[in-house]
């Protein structure tokens, strides 16, 4: 299918590009464009006049009031434990354990909840427009280092908090606790992204769910976790349901195996469906599965068709051979990949 | 290297993978032209950053992204080839798998087909790509493996 891509890609960008043309409409853009500003300019100090005599109420000491809005449902399942507020050091700590979230998931069509053992979480989200959320948590500032861009300052929940204005996105950084960093980078605008930091809530604990079970492997081989939720909205329901359509949800973990740092292995599965015909039909332990042509940098995938759902598994690194087929008989699907009731909430057992 | 002569050496290329990240041919000039309006007065400090071809595929991404923001998705899937080529009766087997392939591709959610063009057309390696999607690279490995399982999907369904 590969070939098929790359052609359908080929055939669809060639064309007469008319850069002549292109720079001629750029240039008289440009020049537009600087008249343009020069009036936005006028009209802004307009506007601030206006409202340093129209304005009192707003100060930013008063964010601190703000009630958390109701949580909303789609999320792992919850669990006991100290969160990322009593014990920073948990956090990045179990790769089965998220210990971040938000207090709101209005406007994102899919969230994604990743942990791994290097003291660092993600939560991604992508906008209903198509933009990204990434709200990360780390133990180390060091990780969530960015360069460039403009620098200010926020507060976010009483905490004093870094912004910086990249152009096309912006980043709030906060320290919520001794020792630990948290992160916001919003595509939208500024005022999105503290809004969004402000919704970050640090006092859950949830586990990883995954569709799936590894029978006959070890936890310490899991390296990383991730669960990824669609998120959708019932017409007139102000809470948002986990509804699997298409490739809705989506469970994977990472396994180091074999002493090697740089072989990893995922297994993954989703909503995706072999078609009949294209059943396989070789057989690893009793599960039909195929080999197939991993996706860049992976070195080797297999394909294991369960039901309504696929898993799959890539090598990365220098994969060995037997690994990869252990893992593929290793995989027990749940029944129904859609009941996300039904999903284990943990990989192994 | 002034920002004329770029655009002539490299514009050729921005044109066509804006096509592709848009979906549309002429969504996709259009995206280009708004791109570059927007780096031609910053061109001295894009070229200082030392790295224009990164710079401008990022604008690129989130100038997409913006427009979808703006406009109703119906707008953006049902573009002209859709139609166009969907009607012809006497298309070979291998352009209508070709284009059966590139209609789900169009269909795609933003940073799934993105990364994928990244990766088919481009040759453009995880972190590369996670550098102009600014995310991860093992964001990226899951966008595409996202990205094709849905092709794979789809694909089986219109067998």
């Amino acid at each position: 299918m590969n070939d098929v891509i790359v052609a359908a890609l080929r055939e669809n960008a060639e064309g007469d590009e008319r850069i002549e043309q292109l720079l001629t409409a750029v240039h008289a853009g440009a020049r537009h464009r600087q008249n343009r500003r020069v009036g936005a300019a006028l009209l802004s100090v307009l506007a601030a006049t206006t409202l340093l005599i129209g304005s009192s109420a707003w100060w930013p000491g008063n964010r601190g009031t703000v009630p958390i809005p109701e949580t909303a449902a789609a999320r792992p399942p919850a669990t006991g434990g100290m969160n990322a507020i009593e014990a920073p050091e948990v956090v990045g700590s179990d790769p089965t354990l998220f210990h971040l979230d938000v207090a709101d998931l209005r406007g994102w069509s899919s969230v994604a909840w990743s942990s791994g053992r290097n003291g660092h979480e993600e939560l991604v989200a992508e906008t209903s427009e198509g933009g990204e959320v990434r709200i990360e948590l780390s133990r180390d500032p060091q990780t969530l280092a960015q360069r460039g861009g403009v620098t200010g300052s926020a507060m976010v929940w009483g905490n004093t908090a870094e912004t910086t204005d990249y152009g096309d996105r912006h980043m709030v950084r906060w320290q919520p606790a001794p020792g630990l960093w948290a992160q916001v980078r919003s595509g939208v605008d500024a005022a999105d992204a503290l809004r969004i930091a402000e919704s970050v809530r640090l006092d859950r604990v949830f586990r990883c769910a995954v569709p799936f079970r590894l029978v006959g492997f070890e936890a310490t081989t899991l390296v990383k976790c991730a669960t990824h939720f669609t998120v959708l909205y019932a017409r007139g329901s102000p809470k948002p349901t986990v509804l699997p359509i298409a490739l809705g949800p989506w469970g994977e973990v990472w396994l180091s195996i074999g002493g090697d740092p740089q072989t990893e292995y995922q297994v993954a599965m989703t909503q995706a469906q072999v078609a009949a015909s294209g059943m396989p039909a070789q057989r690893i332990t009793r599960v039909p599965a195929r080999m197939t042509p991993p996706p860049s940098p992976a070195k080797a995938g297999w394909e294991v068709p369960a039901g309504e759902a696929t898993a799959y598994v890539w090598g990365f690194g220098a994969p060995d051979e037997a690994v990869m087929t252990a893992l593929v008989g290793a995989i027990r699907p749940v029944d129904d990949v859609l009941d996300m009731e039904s999903w284990p909430t943990g990989p192994f057992g | 290297m002034t920002f004329d002569d770029y655009v002539r050496v490299r514009g050729p290329a921005l044109v066509r993978l804006a096509r592709l990240i848009a979906g549309d041919r002429h969504l996709g000039e259009d995206l280009v032209q708004e791109v570059l309006t927007k780096a031609f007065p910053r061109w001295g400090r894009i070229v200082a950053g030392g790295r224009p071809d990164v710079y401008l595929r990022q604008m690129l991404v989130n100038a997409h992204i913006s427009w979808r923001r703006k406009r109703s998705s119906a707008e953006l899937v049902d573009g002209d080839t859709r139609v166009e080529r969907a009607d012809r009766a006497d298309i070979g087997a291998e352009t209508a798998a070709r284009d059966a392939i590139w209609r789900q591709i169009r269909l795609l959610p933003t940073n799934q087909r993105v990364a994928v063009v990244l990766r088919y057309y481009e040759d453009l390696d995880d972190v590369a790509i996670a550098e102009i999607l600014n995310c991860s690279p093992v964001t990226v490995r899951t966008h595409i493996m996202r990205g094709l399982a849905a092709l794979r999907a789809r694909e089986g369904s219109l067998r």
